[in-house]
């Protein structure tokens, strides 16, 4: 039972972690199958400035 | 990163104006040249880009209004402002707020216009419009709809009209005449006194 009282904090700073790592609500291009720097194409292309999220979410 | 800043609703509102670009490394296995190029040393890093890929800045602060802010002062600032359709012009001019400078231009003839955008004296004004240039021709739906044939320069508010410029110069003009109506136009639009 003791074990349990140390999973349960463990296991939110874990989430929290993930969470903070995920990159939110954002629409991020870079995901999945879309690469980083097909989104960095269409930034210069649009004249838009870009926000690189570094972050590994393995 | 705090957790919660990148589902915040001002920031999801401000990361239009921007490109989000996300980067899994997957500790060091994936991504390695942006990485090493951006001198990425641990996880997450916020990086920030002009348009044309150069780092402007990084992530100040982790709470959402701040990341918001910056977001917003980044778009301001490194957004390029030139753009080939009014359209594309017109729409970064309101998210912006800047008026916008179309140049129209006659293939293969000298402007005086022209260059007078380009020239170096006149970076730091140009730079306080989006600026929207394209040749004159057949398919150019912008100047069919501004009516027209010559090479010009126009301005308009952010939400302006192309048939309604606030300022319309054709043919040969002094660079010294063209900074000094283009300020004047400028100062107008600050003030809040120009019509559309």
């Amino acid at each position: 039972m003791r074990k349990l009282w140390w999973a349960i904090p463990m296991a939110f700073s874990l989430a929290t972690a993930a969470a903070a790592q995920d990159g939110g609500k954002l629409a991020w291009r870079g995901k999945a199958k879309d690469e980083p720097k097909a989104g960095m194409a269409d930034a210069k292309k649009q004249g838009k400035a870009m926000m690189l999220f570094f972050t590994s979410e393995g | 990163m705090s957790a919660g800043a990148f589902s915040d609703p001002a920031v999801m509102e401000a990361s239009k104006k921007i490109v989000c670009v996300f980067v899994d490394c997957d500790w060091g296995n994936k991504n390695n040249d942006l990485s090493a190029k951006f001198n990425v040393r641990g996880y997450p890093t916020v990086v920030f880009l002009d348009p044309e890929g150069a780092e402007v800045g990084r992530l100040a602060s982790r709470t959402p209004s701040a990341v918001a802010s910056q977001i917003e002062e980044i778009a301001k600032k490194h957004g390029k402002s030139r753009f080939e359709t009014f359209e594309k012009a017109a729409e970064f001019a309101k998210e912006n707020k800047k008026p916008v400078l179309c140049l129209f231009l006659k293939p293969g003839v000298n402007s005086s216009l022209a260059a007078a955008v380009e020239d170096a004296s006149m970076k730091d004004l140009v730079e306080k419009f989006v600026l929207c240039q394209s040749d004159l021709g057949k398919g150019n739906a912008d100047a069919k709809a501004a009516g027209l044939s010559d090479s010009a320069l126009l301005v308009l508010a952010p939400d302006g009209d192309l048939k309604k410029p606030l300022l319309k110069l054709t043919g040969k003009k002094e660079l010294k005449e063209i900074r000094k109506q283009l300020e004047a136009t400028l100062k107008k639009i600050e003030e809040g006194g120009a019509d559309k």
